[in-house]
């Protein structure tokens, strides 16, 4: 006992010194859990995730949070913020596993204590893949300037620039780049795109790194919207004609909209592109491999134009002609895109017919951006109103559907009231990533939730930062977050002086 | 500035009369001058040692006149186009490129322009330090200081030179993220000339090294500073002479190469300017606007021959005293010479930055106030601004015409296209209740330029508009991170924090109300936004809101179609049934009257005999008879010299700008 004591007034004055916070003596119990940000209140996390830093907004001027967890507990508390040492964290998560660290947070709001509930964090027994890689950019129309794609070691806070358009060109020479994709999570084949100034495609395959022009005379563009196979040195893209147009006075701001589109595939080696889908009346986008390679699922509108503006008085015809982007412009609601499969043959590399897998249509929504679980049971995908471009759309959600089963799972847990969109899955099927707006309906955050085994989908939490407060001020979307199980290797300089070289050009097969 | 030019040359030419006639004061007293009568021309040690304080007094106030007398709103509006945030995370952000420190200072202190006048004397008060510190960097004789100033105008000028450019550099806290680099460069040279011999290798690769972190390519000349300073001044060298020269190129040369691959999102060709301000926008390159940093980097290189030999002040004797009177006189006259004609004074340019801070702060009779005083035309930016406040002041038709409408383009030196959506497009679509486009270009300039605090206010009040209040409060607390528009956020985060209050907000009574009448549409303006306003409003109709009625009618008006006038005009006499109608809406549905006759019959509609009937009767009486005169002396009629001849008249009626008010081209 006279040990436990020593040893009790040991630690305590070796956090006072160490400047650690203790809870307060008294204070007054409250029933609801605290007003934290970013929310993590009872969300069940990865073993191997960096700390959930978070603030607690109740108008506090000081908080203490205590984490009790099954080998023991930690205090923290640093103003409103509440810092969590990386070293102590592990040591929780790891004790943790596949059980949950309980969470008391005590406020003093104008000099009096009150604890809330207890909230837990729930530590799954899977890790997630430790790399995750997504484009900063304002949350812009057309302009493009200080771009870059980033990769974050999420077991930690470590971020590094893949490639910043800045270090190629700027002003009226400058240049956009987007779409990095990833072959099986690995980045030993890799892409992305750059357009305008110094225009391409830039690959990495193996050791090679070089760019190339998917541009031909048949297609409607060079290579957009990529999916790598899985196994083989082959990527489906869709080629598509956008458009922006601006809603006046909607918050959702922008439409972005597709008045063609088509599905090619690439063969890397070979340098040659040839068709997978092109019919006139179907938008088709978002490639996307099940695991094994042998599916490509997709999204088609079936959209036929019909070179009229649409008529007020439903009896009378508007003979005005007018142009694809105009009519799809006053057209866009009616744009609604469902999700399609072609099997593949690796050996012969055909795809198959066209199959229907979710027709979202018959609900009046709209399915995009379709990913397959590791397991290939699962089907995620962004569901709104209309249109393929679901992020400035507000009520757009993320869905799965069982493909064994033919039903969609309850995804309420990891959606919010404001858009999501640009789902992906973790190498182990065991998470789920996606853009989400959830914060403040315009900035683009990667949120992440945990996908059991049982098929059942848990709260999301926002990728956590060093500071509490960063996303408050942070000017810049994470767009399309993807996950990889290692890091770029190659140096954002080498991607600079690749993107300044002429870009190869791809030929067209028949 | 000029008669102080003049009065400076005759000053002098006294100055000199003085030194040989009557033996002036300042004029040494030694043995040896009292032994000649009319000895060899002599400045005495003890003026000499005064002209370094008469230099630096002379360019204080050379730059306060120029900055605050002259300059004052373009100060306010380099302040408001400005974002510093007090927190970690922004000055991580500033170091993320070369001269990281320096965006970062120059991003500090040019919050101190929002008092124009505190952040001119910082700014002074530091180019003030620079030339103190040049003198002892380079161990100048006193009277050669006058050098030292020259580095100064070059930075004095790059302030007031900017012109539109100032909606278009992408240099942040460039009014003073040079003058804080060159004082960095001076201070690291006075460094490298008073450290010990041994430890000057060490200094220039380590000064090298994180002077170009910190200041970018100021860092690289501070080296070339140190080493021609080195290789002059020095006597009793220690080292070998080639050793600091080749340290100090090889420095420059390597460091910008080894940063390269520190930094991701530099050009390896921009490597040794990196900090450079650059006048790029799009296509338009001026490179004369980078004049004053060259000399302001060249200069120095020659500080090192005007160097004391010892610490101790001698007078200074024959031609050296001759041409260092002369050079002093030129180069103080050349100052305030270059100073003038460099500053950017178009009256329409300042009128414009005076203007969207009216506009901003609602101060409409001051708007209207400054559009009365022009003394030419009007920029298109103007002419709309003035519309808003007649609206908002409820003026619009008695006022629509009463001021110039002509649409001057915005002035400029060179080839920079200036267009409004860059410029006061976001506040003039806030004000036409058109938020959603206010908010895009907002962010728009925000991706070309960087985020501003003019901006993020703009997007604080689009958004509160559209009750996004979750974004506009990450926006509020954006601004609480800066020093002086905490107050600003405050006041209206007591409005996110309780939405029901904005009633209580009167500022946005008239933007909310045309907000709420207005449809959503997919649609876009092309860049275009003048174009855009006139073209929407004057094709809507609106009966619910008096207020987006009348800028229905008005803008019917300004697009001088008769079909889309009366239908409004019928539809305003309705809301405003009792009251008496504006005059311009008077004047044109009596043009439209009497030129359409046969589409609506005006006969009993009461018009104001003296305002509009008979005004309209003498000016169509003047106009037939200008033009007969034209048609007699020149067999055609010059509609151009019409509308001159008759502007002074009937400038202010909606007749005069039917007929007259033509080719007007918006940007």
């Amino acid at each position: 006992m006279k040990h436990n004591i020593f040893t009790t007034l040991a630690l305590t004055v070796l956090m006072v010194a160490c400047g650690r916070p203790s809870v307060p003596g008294s204070y007054t119990s409250k029933n609801n859990t605290p007003n934290i940000f970013p929310d993590y209140t009872d969300v069940t996390i990865p073993c191997n995730i960096a700390p959930l830093n978070f603030a607690v907004q109740d108008g506090c001027k000081e908080t203490v949070a205590r984490f009790t967890y099954p080998g023991g507990e930690y205090i923290y508390g640093d103003g409103t913020k509440v810092i969590i040492d990386e070293g102590e964290w592990k040591e929780m998560l790891n004790a943790s596993k596949g059980k949950n660290i309980k969470v008391d947070i005590f406020s003093n709001i104008n000099g009096e204590w009150i604890a809330y509930k207890s909230f837990n964090i729930n530590v799954a027994e899977e890790e997630i893949d430790p790399y995750i890689s997504y484009r900063l950019i304002q949350p812009s129309y057309v302009a493009y300037e200080g771009l870059s794609i980033n990769q974050r070691n999420i077991t930690t806070y470590e971020e590094k620039d893949i490639y910043n358009n800045m270090s190629v060109s700027t002003e009226e020479n400058g240049q956009c780049i987007n779409c990095h994709s990833y072959q099986n999570f690995k980045t030993s084949h890799m892409l992305f795109h750059m357009r305008q100034s110094y225009g391409g495609t830039m690959i990495v395959n193996g050791d090679e790194v070089k760019k190339v022009d998917l541009k031909t005379d048949e297609l409607i563009s060079a290579g957009v919207y990529p999916a790598w196979h899985p196994t083989l040195n082959i990527i489906a893209f869709s080629t598509n004609k956008t458009g922006q147009s601006f809603h006046t006075k909607d918050i959702a701001k922008i439409e972005v909209q597709d008045t063609e589109s088509d599905l090619i595939l690439y063969d890397v080696d070979k340098n040659e592109v040839s068709y997978i889908a092109a019919d006139e009346n179907e938008l088709e986008i978002f490639p996307t491999w099940s695991p094994d390679g042998k599916t490509l699922y997709f999204g088609s509108a079936h959209f036929v134009y019909t070179g009229h503006a649409p008529s007020q008085d439903s009896t009378q015809i508007d003979t005005t002609k007018i142009e694809k982007e105009t009519e799809m412009i006053q057209r866009y609601k009616e744009c609604k895109y469902d999700l399609y499969k072609k099997s593949f043959d690796p050996n012969t590399r055909t795809f198959g017919p066209k199959e229907l897998v979710y027709s979202a249509t018959e609900h009046n929504m709209s399915a995009t951006l379709p990913r397959i679980s590791a397991d290939g049971r699962y089907l995620a995908f962004a569901e709104g109103g209309w249109g393929c471009f679901h992020i400035w759309h507000p009520e757009a959600d993320i869905q799965i559907l069982d493909l064994k089963t033919g039903k969609k799972i309850d995804t309420k847990p990891m959606n919010s009231p404001r858009a999501e969109s640009y789902p992906v899955w973790s190498s182990n099927g065991r998470w789920i990533m996606c853009e989400s707006r959830r914060d403040d309906g315009n900035y683009t955050r990667p949120a992440i939730a945990y996908f059991d085994k049982q098929g059942k989908v848990h709260k999301a939490f926002e990728l956590p930062q060093k500071d509490p407060y960063f996303y408050t001020f942070f000017l810049r979307s994470f767009n399309r977050p993807e996950f990889m199980v290692e890091p770029v290797k190659v140096s954002p300089q080498t991607f600079s002086s690749v993107a300044k070289k002429d870009a190869k050009k791809a030929v067209f097969k028949k | 500035m000029q008669k102080i030019y003049i009065l400076t040359i005759m000053a002098t030419k006294k100055t000199n009369n003085l030194n040989y006639s009557k033996k002036p004061s300042f004029v040494s007293e030694s043995p040896k001058a009292q032994k000649k009568e009319a000895g060899p021309f002599c400045l005495s040690a003890k003026t000499t040692n005064f002209l370094p304080w008469f230099y630096a007094l002379f360019f204080a106030v050379l730059a306060a006149y120029y900055l605050i007398e002259k300059n004052s709103d373009v100060l306010y509006m380099a302040q408001s186009r400005n974002l510093f945030l007090e927190n970690c995370e922004y000055f991580a952000d500033c170091m993320k490129q070369p001269g990281g420190i320096m965006f970062w200072a120059g991003t500090y202190l040019t919050q101190y322009f929002f008092y124009p006048t505190s952040g001119a004397c910082i700014l002074i008060g530091i180019w003030v330090l620079t030339f103190a510190v040049t003198k002892y960097a380079f161990n100048m004789k006193n009277g050669w200081t006058v050098l030292a100033l020259i580095p100064l105008v070059g930075l004095l000028c790059s302030d007031i030179l900017t012109g539109y450019w100032i909606f278009y550099l992408k240099h942040p806290g460039y009014w003073f993220t040079t003058s804080i680099a060159f004082f960095t460069a001076m201070l690291a040279t006075l460094v490298g000339r008073i450290i010990p011999e041994k430890g000057k290798i060490a200094w220039i690769i380590l000064w090298t090294f994180f002077g170009y972190v910190g200041f970018g390519w100021t860092a690289l000349f501070g080296t070339l500073y140190i080493c021609i300073n080195y290789t002059i001044n020095t006597t009793n060298k220690q080292l070998k002479p080639f050793i600091i020269p080749a340290i100090s190129v090889a420095s420059i040369i390597l460091v910008p190469i080894l940063c390269y691959h520190f930094y991701t999102n530099i050009r390896i060709e921009d490597g040794w300017i990196v900090g450079l301000p650059l006048f790029w926008a799009g296509q338009d390159i001026t490179y004369i606007a980078e004049l004053p940093f060259i000399i302001m980097a060249i200069a120095p290189l020659t500080f090192a021959f005007f160097s004391k030999k010892d610490n101790e002040s001698k007078d200074v004797k024959g031609t050296e005293a001759y041409s260092m009177l002369v050079i002093a006189i030129a180069l103080l006259g050349a100052s305030v010479y270059i100073t003038d004609k460099v500053n950017y004074d178009n009256y329409n340019y300042h009128a414009e930055l005076r203007i969207v801070k009216a506009a901003e702060e609602q101060q409409w009779n001051d708007i209207l106030t400054e559009m009365a005083n022009i003394p030419g035309d009007a920029t298109r930016q103007m002419v709309l601004f003035k519309n808003i406040a007649l609206l908002n002041t409820g003026h619009l038709g008695d006022g629509l015409f009463r001021f110039n409408n002509m649409g001057e383009p915005p002035y400029v030196y060179d080839s920079l296209k200036v267009h409004m959506v860059q410029t006061g497009a976001p506040l003039i679509y806030y004000y036409h209740g058109k938020t959603n486009f206010a908010y895009r270009w907002c962010i728009e300039n925000s991706v070309e330029f960087g985020f501003k605090v003019q901006d993020i206010k703009n997007l604080v009040r689009c958004t509160i508009i559209s009750q996004e209040w979750d974004v506009a409060k990450k926006y509020l607390n954006i601004l609480k991170k800066t020093t002086f528009h905490k107050e600003w956020a405050e006041h209206y985060e007591r409005l996110i924090d309780n939405p029901k209050l904005i009633d209580e907000y009167h500022e946005f009574d008239n933007v909310r109300e045309l907000y709420s009448h207005m449809g959503t549409v997919l649609d876009g303006d092309n860049g275009l936004p003048e174009m855009y306003i006139i073209n929407y409003f004057s094709n809507t109709m609106n009966k619910d809101s008096k207020l987006l009625q009348e800028l229905t009618l008005a803008y019917a008006l300004i697009q001088k179609d008769i079909q889309h006038f009366w239908p409004r005009f019928f539809l305003y006499a309705q809301l405003h049934s009792g009251d008496k109608m504006p005059i311009h809406y008077q004047e044109a549905a009596f043009l439209y009257g009497n030129l359409e006759p046969q589409n609506v019959d005006i006969r009993k509609m009461p018009f104001d005999k003296e305002k509009v009937i008979d005004k309209y009767a003498s000016f169509h009486n003047m106009s037939q008879q200008i033009m007969a005169d034209q048609t007699q002396k020149t067999g055609t009629v010059d509609v151009k010299k019409v509308g001159e001849i008759m502007k002074p008249i009937y400038g202010d009626t909606f007749y005069w700008f039917y007929f007259f008010c033509r080719d007007v081209k918006s940007n």
